[in-house]
């Protein structure tokens, strides 16, 4: 080994200590306590993989994540690249943009907290406390628990609290691959006579097409582990369970060390397509360069 | 379950030696539907029911005109609604009476929480302190303040604050049975899988399906 190669390993050692430490080593240790019984100490097999399968309240989980999934990823990637196109023609832009991002700003709890008083239900007969239900008696119409409804509402008016925090971000990532766009093609385009529909289609969305892959992965990532909202505002009853919230309440108020973990590591298989994605796009970019 | 089922099978529910789906315990979980599921006797309907906390329910029957007149809690709750609405007089603004029974030969056994003194050791010092603890001097001294009702028949019923403590307290030292919180006594996920199953239940579920989950639970 020639001292250029171990020189380059010296600089590499000390991240590879403190990612073994804290990332691999955990990682391991959970999936042994997966295998094990409640405390950890003995050894119980795949029954906990069985558990995070068939238990009733594990499948409302993982079809309540899937739906989190299809329309938190779509809502909040869609809607950025809407308001990243839109807001690059008006004047106010920078305002516009300030007021959606900010709140990205706001703690999810705090979101979670701001949204349960708006989403507050009061009984027709008596003064209505929550901002939407206000709205909706003020119209002339009886309120309705938005929270409560199972099972599209109530899992609709989360997902929309998690789309109103992350949308800014997903606007701003794909805000700045669009100001890239040189405008002298989509001037040509005009002058060619496509109309604004075809030029979105036709020359923006596929030079954007790598950033909103980064956008919809990493809300992928997000949304498979979506927790606070859920925890805050209905701490998953009502038929809206979440894997996460699961995971926490086996970990904390059960102390089920065995089924914790496999549920952790249910979460981590359910991730690892969405890195190899990651990885193969990576390799792709080094590779044109 | 105390009032339809009875003392006995009441313990066999806690300790899981019938199963959830035993028609008894539907029985019970119908009688409860029967109310809480009519929007007609709760206040808001099942939907209310499920969005207001427990410790402000009561004030749905102090405000003027009252939204409801009665009122299923333990007696910890008049310090909730007492705090709320200063001015209450008890007798004249609000009563209480114990839960009538409805199967006339299981009577009315009482129920409830309570405050648990444990000790560590076995040593005769601890053992005298137990004794001494569950004596009537003593527990006249916690009862003189508001909220704690004394097990000891011996306690002299004139050391509660107010008329209606004393006459809970006089249920309490007089009734047939008492029971300890069902859902306290079960094991923690059980415990939780419970609650979830009664709000499931108040939010329209199946009662068949909800009992077949809590079975499935163990």
């Amino acid at each position: 080994m020639s001292k250029r190669s171990f020189s380059h390993w010296l600089y590499v050692v000390p991240a590879l200590v403190i990612l073994a430490f804290f990332l691999v080593y955990p990682a391991v240790h959970t999936i042994v306590l997966s295998l094990g019984d409640k405390t950890g100490e003995g050894f119980a097999g795949f029954s906990n993989y069985r558990f995070a399968f068939t238990n009733r309240t594990m499948q409302s989980a993982l079809r309540n994540n899937l739906l989190w999934v299809a329309v938190f990823t779509a809502g909040t990637v869609g809607l950025g690249l809407a308001m990243a196109v839109l807001l690059d023609r008006v004047k106010y832009e920078r305002i516009a943009k300030a007021i959606i991002f900010l709140p990205m700003a706001v703690s999810f709890v705090g979101s979670g907290v701001i949204w349960k008083f708006v989403y507050s239900f009061r009984p027709a007969s008596v003064a209505q406390t929550g901002l939407l239900n206000g709205i909706v008696v003020a119209l002339g119409g009886q309120p309705i628990g938005w929270l409560i409804e199972r099972p599209w509402i109530n899992n609709f008016a989360l997902i929309f609290v998690g789309i109103w925090i992350w949308t800014g971000f997903c606007m701003v990532v794909l805000s700045a691959t669009y100001k890239g766009i040189p405008k002298s093609l989509l001037e040509s385009a005009r002058l060619d006579g496509a109309t604004e529909w075809q030029v979105f289609w036709r020359i923006t969305f596929p030079l954007m097409r790598s950033t909103i892959a980064v956008a919809a992965t990493m809300m992928l990532i997000t949304v498979l582990k979506i927790f606070d909202v859920v925890y805050v505002m209905t701490n998953g009853n009502f038929g809206t369970e979440v894997i996460a919230n699961r995971m926490y309440k086996e970990m904390f108020q059960f102390k089920n060390f065995g089924r914790a973990s496999a549920i952790a590591v249910v979460l981590l298989l359910a991730i690892i397509p969405v890195m190899i994605f990651n990885l193969k796009r990576f390799r792709e970019q080094e590779a044109i360069r | 379950m105390l009032r339809t089922a009875g003392a006995t099978v009441y313990d066999q529910w806690v300790a899981h030696d019938i199963a959830w789906t035993d028609p008894l315990i539907k029985t019970a979980f119908e009688y409860f539907g029967d109310i809480v599921l009519n929007s007609n006797y709760v206040f808001g309907g099942a939907t209310g029911a499920l969005t207001t906390n427990f410790g402000d329910s009561p004030n749905d029957l102090f405000v003027d005109p009252p939204n409801a007149y009665l009122h299923h809690q333990a007696s910890f709750i008049e310090g909730f609604f007492t705090e709320d609405f200063p001015g209450l007089v008890p007798g004249t603004d609000y009563g209480w009476f114990v839960t009538p029974p409805i199967d006339e030969a299981l009577g009315t056994p009482a129920f409830g929480g309570g405050n648990v003194v444990v000790t560590f050791s076995n040593s005769p010092e601890a053992q005298a302190l137990m004794r001494y603890l569950a004596s009537a001097a003593v527990q006249e001294v916690w009862a003189a303040r508001v909220g704690f009702i004394s097990a000891n028949k011996s306690v002299s019923p004139n050391v509660y604050p107010s008329g209606i403590v004393r006459a809970i307290a006089d249920s309490l030292v007089n009734t047939s049975a008492f029971r300890f919180d069902a859902s306290d006594l079960m094991p923690e996920e059980i415990g939780a899988a419970f609650w979830k199953a009664i709000v499931d239940y108040v939010g329209g579920e199946d009662l068949d399906a909800v009992l077949g989950d809590m079975e499935a639970a163990y």
